[in-house]
């Protein structure tokens, strides 16, 4: 691990804040998709750079395994919603498994179930007790967090609620009011709609169930109640932050993303470099780096031969990876004929939606010397795809920020993906990797035509690999803009108290 | 310090094979075939053997090597060779009965020179294309592509259009060559800079086209070339980290002895743009005032029938057919010495008249000008590489080595124009030629309109690959050029109107007319068996056709 220099954050009333991220998912402890990694790569950058943080995480059933050493922070406290009481339990963890500072919410009712959000492809029935209940004892626990000031990082719309809290219940409380808040938006396409019929049962006031706080078309809005009570906001990639100020891309909160101005913004995640490092990698069969790609031909016929597939180093190989659903432009893959028209192999690894696993399963049983399936998702297969492969497809319906074909460029794997959210943001079209726009069959065929015709130019193939694993997508990136951010929210929020 | 030259030759012929024979058709190839690619061939293996060092970028366009490669080319090179040893081996006979005695000892020169040249065919197994991959491989040649059939990019109605011909271009070549081509010969060097288009009051107007660079940048291509009018008309910004800012000098700054950045609205690379120098090309083309017209060359335009064979000199550019004298092959030789000789000694005074921002003198030409059009051409290219030192003033290279050593920073924003008579788009486009944009710009727009839909059909994938080829074919700037020429104009007409008709054709299925499918599939299969050069179009239409709708800011 590399010895980085401090960050210094701005001040708020001459000392320095301690940053606390409150997310529903957070690495290791619990993960379905992006914001986990997201969240933890973002805290463990700044927590290494000298910056006080803490990460607030509920304590899942599935996070107890990675637990290392669980001390009570203070006693069990009790919070009214409305009628309804509920009580719950700040744990810190000793020598964390995340690397981070982490503290936990205890409420075993609410979180130690086998799922994260729901069981057999049902969302938990009471979800919005369970998040409004983490974002409620969050706020309330970081008094024993710090008696310093902080600034809250919430993630996602299970948070969202943090914010309306803080300033609701908390509000007049000098030490609570002086806490900006920073609430990034990992994936709008999830906003936490319930029925209006709940808003007694977060303990809110009927005052707030209106258009511009948490009313959504008569649904309450957990999204758009973080939305309208932050200080700043953020989505993840500068890209998306436009797309979501359209009626397209809004996902129907266009109007309160358009209305934030430059309250609202767009910062790339980054991705953790010590994980991803091909001349390092434990799980790939050979090493190799920019200056020395041989290793990479060795990973392709490893690939090959773990997927059952036929030795052949000049054939395209093709992977996709992540849910198999539909915002991952599946549909785009499984019925297009011309694609496994072609000489290339494809290798789909992840599961999701059964009529895409299906079609898949269907494809390689057709044509098993060109298409393999793999439903059981790993991080070690997830390395085999990333060093081995030529191609990466994500043909995403939209991809707010996107990590995959960051650390595919940084492999050398060449990445061909829709001209969406954070895919234009970090691949340089026809330079690292190539970008269609059309959402549908013919935008993969024309990108893959591309990408395909590419790959024939044996130089031009290699010099296009290491412009690829020349960009930078580490969180060092990141840090200054940041830093920048939670400035403007300090800023914000110490206008807002004069 | 010594400055580059670039020597660049841009190879190509439309489409011919099965498509006629004599007077126009397959033994145009043919004729190319023997006068300038075998001897040029045969040129880079004698500089190979003798250890010169030799640069040269040479473009074979798509469309070109698709023919060079194809079976029917080598049986028709086959022919035309047995052919022309026949009426070599009857010649004397006939010269002597018809009293032409004093040309009879042409037969013996005109039979020798065939044979080593059916002797290189058959050495390098009839594969062109293998024997100029092979030289490439060993650094004498950088080879460049084009647009796939030669296609007026500023003039194709549609942007989907030009994308294609640039795709396929560059696709086409890697799977010829093996590798990806940097450099493209833009057809004619025909540049048009983003804005408004309307080339005729009947075309429909559009606002904003994107500039042929931005088509260029997104096939990935590196650079092209301009003629000089085309750089002087443009303006000049340096850059300052990398950000262009206008530069205060004039026309100083647009020198022909430099390499520019594109002043363009594409992102990516930056693209660049080698321009003609006028000076040193007006030496090798100009009939009138070149070399090709010294009185000891062999003379072009007259030819003896039956036989096909050429036995006179130039004499003067100002001497009637019939007071051509006999070609002397040595005093043409002699005369191929001293010109080479002359070139170097031009190319030496452009350096030294040099500024210190002179880097290099770019030499583009079409490559059947050498062996076809000026018969010596390819013996001048040789010997005067023959001239050229590694360590003179001038030193041979090829253009992408050129770029990748002088990294260009000031940038161009280039004016409109091409290569072509009067320097602008008017020798293809005149009341002599209207009719064809005025047929193709409709049958653009049903294609275009009718393929983001069609390409996602594959029952109608054998349609469009063969509707792709005909629409291409269609737009050979050659058809237009050769109707202006009047030299055969019937012929480039019926081509034209073929390749239209047959587009028509296919048109209907692909936009979901209710056809009997079956037999449009019959059909295509039929023209494809005639007009069967690229492959994998189904993939190339849907990346041209998947043009951005931009995100509102």
């Amino acid at each position: 691990m590399t010895e980085l220099a401090p960050l210094a954050l701005p001040l708020i009333d001459a000392e320095s804040p301690t940053v606390v991220h409150l997310s529903a998912e957070y690495y290791p402890y619990a993960r379905t998709g992006g914001l986990a990694e997201a969240a933890w790569g973002l805290h463990r950058f700044q927590h290494r750079r000298g910056i006080p943080t803490t990460a607030i995480v509920p304590l899942y059933r599935a996070a107890r395994k990675h637990v290392r050493n669980l001390q009570p922070l203070g006693e069990p406290y009790t919070l009214y919603f409305g009628a309804r009481a509920e009580t719950f339990q700040v744990l810190r963890e000793f020598d964390p498994a995340s690397e981070t500072p982490t503290c936990f919410i205890q409420h075993d009712g609410f979180f130690d179930r086998d799922g994260i959000y729901g069981e057999r492809g049902q969302d938990y029935p009471d979800n919005h007790r369970r998040f409004s209940g983490f974002a409620a004892a969050a706020i309330a626990a970081l008094p024993r967090i710090t008696s310093g000031p902080v600034l809250l990082h919430a993630h996602d719309w299970h948070c969202g609620l943090a914010p309306v809290y803080l300033r609701h219940w908390w509000g007049g409380d000098r030490w609570f009011d002086r806490i900006p808040v920073v609430l990034s938006v990992h994936n709008a396409g999830y906003q936490g709609h319930f029925g209006a019929e709940i808003m007694p049962d977060l303990g809110l006031p009927w005052s707030l169930f209106t258009l511009d706080r948490l009313e959504w078309y008569g649904k309450t809005n957990f999204l758009k109640g973080g939305l309208t009570h932050t200080d700043v906001a953020t989505t993840v990639s500068p890209a998306h932050s436009k797309e979501l100020r359209t009626p397209d891309g809004g996902f129907g909160l266009q109007d309160v993303f358009q209305a934030m101005g430059d309250r609202f913004t767009g910062v790339l995640n980054g991705i953790d470099l010590d994980t991803w490092n091909s001349r390092t990698d434990p799980h790939i069969a050979a090493p190799y780096s920019r200056a020395d790609l041989s290793g990479k031909a060795v990973c392709k016929a490893d690939m090959q031969r773990r997927f059952g597939l036929p030795l052949d180093p000049d054939i395209t190989l093709i992977a996709l990876a992540g849910r198999m659903v539909t915002q991952k432009g599946l549909e785009l893959v499984v019925d297009n004929e011309a694609l496994f028209d072609r000489r290339a192999q494809f290798v789909f690894l992840g599961s999701g939606e059964r009529r895409f696993e299906d079609k898949l399963f269907r494809l390689q049983a057709t044509m098993p010397e060109r298409v393999a399936v793999e439903t059981a998702f790993s991080d070690e297969l997830e390395h085999v795809l990333m060093a081995g492969a030529d191609l990466f497809l994500m043909p995403s319906q939209y991809e707010p920020c996107g990590l995959t074909q960051m650390r595919a460029q940084h492999y050398g794997t060449i990445p061909v993906a829709r001209r969406v959210g954070g895919l234009a943001d970090t691949i340089k079209d026809g330079i690292t990797g190539f970008l269609f726009d059309a959402f549908d069959e013919r935008g993969v065929l024309g990108g893959l035509w591309r990408a395909v015709t590419e790959h024939r130019g044996t130089a031009a193939w290699v010099e296009m690999q290491r412009a690829a694993m020349t960009s930078d997508f580490g969180w060092d990136r990141v840090a200054e803009t940041y830093l920048d951010l939670y400035g403007r929210a300090i800023a914000i929020a110490a206008e807002r108290n004069t | 310090m010594s400055m580059r030259f670039v020597l660049t030759l841009h190879s190509h012929l439309p489409w011919v094979l099965h498509h006629g024979r004599w007077p126009h058709g397959s033994d145009w190839i043919c004729e190319a075939a023997l006068d300038t690619y075998l001897p040029l061939v045969a040129a880079l293996d004698r500089l190979e053997t003798s250890g010169t060092d030799a640069m040269l970028t040479l473009g074979v366009t798509p469309v070109l090597a698709a023919q060079l490669a194809h079976p029917t080319f080598r049986t028709e090179l086959d022919a035309y060779f047995a052919q022309r040893l026949e009426a070599i081996d009857t010649l004397p006979d006939e010269l002597d009965q018809s009293g032409d005695t004093e040309l009879i000892p042409l037969a013996a020169f005109w039979k020798f020179r065939v044979e080593t040249l059916q002797a290189t065919w058959r050495q390098i197994g009839g594969d062109l294309i293998g024997a100029f991959r092979r030289h490439a491989a060993a650094g004498r040649l950088e080879l460049i592509s084009s647009a796939a059939t030669h296609g007026f990019l500023p003039l194709l109605g549609r942007d989907e259009s030009i994308r294609l011909q640039l795709l396929v271009g560059r696709a086409e070549h890697v799977r010829r060559f093996g590798e990806l081509p940097r450099g493209c010969w833009v057809p004619e060097c025909a540049y048009r800079p983003r804005g408004p288009w309307q080339p005729l009051p009947s075309a429909t107007p559009v606002a904003d086209r994107p500039g042929i660079e931005e088509h260029l940048s997104y096939a990935g291509f590196r650079w092209f070339f301009v003629d000089a009018h085309l750089a002087e008309a443009g303006e000049t910004y340096d850059l300052y980290s990398g950000v262009p800012r206008r530069t205060t000098k004039t026309s100083a700054a647009r020198s022909p002895y430099r390499a520019y950045q594109v002043a363009t609205a594409a992102a990516g690379r930056p693209m660049h743009v080698l321009v003609r120098d006028p000076k040193t090309t007006a030496q090798v083309w100009s009939r009138h005032g070149g070399y090709p017209g010294d009185g000891r060359y062999l003379e072009f335009h007259k030819i003896r029938y039956p036989g096909g064979l050429k036995l006179w000199r130039v004499t003067s550019t100002t001497a009637d057919l019939g007071d051509k004298e006999s070609y002397r092959p040595d005093e043409a030789q002699t005369a191929v010495a001293f010109h080479a000789g002359h070139f170097r000694e031009l190319l030496d005074t452009v350096a030294g008249s040099a500024t210190r921002h002179d880097r290099v003198i770019v030499a583009p030409f079409d490559t059947e000008l050498f062996g076809h059009w000026w018969f010596e051409g390819v013996d001048f290219i040789e010997q005067l590489f023959d001239r050229l030192e590694s360590d003179g003033a001038v030193v041979p290279t090829s253009a992408g080595q050129f770029l990748d050593d002088e990294k260009p920073n000031t940038v161009l924003a280039l004016g409109q124009g091409s290569w072509g008579a009067n320097g602008d788009f008017s020798m293809w486009l005149n009341p002599e030629t209207e009719w064809t944009w005025q047929r193709l710009w409709p049958l653009e727009e049903r294609f275009w309109n009718a393929a983001p839909h069609a390409v996602q059909r594959p029952e109608l994938f054998e349609i469009i690959d063969q509707a792709a080829r005909e629409l291409l074919l269609a737009q050979s700037s050659d058809w237009q050029f050769i109707i202006s020429t009047g030299a055969a104009g019937d012929y480039a007409t019926k081509r034209f109107v073929e390749h239209c008709d047959a587009l028509e054709t296919l048109l209907p299925a692909l936009e979901g007319a209710p056809v009997n499918l079956g037999h449009v599939r019959y059909v295509a299969a039929q023209l494809r068996d005639i007009d069967g050069l690229f492959e994998d179009l189904v993939g190339a239409v849907a990346a041209a056709s998947d043009i951005a709708t931009p995100v509102p800011q």
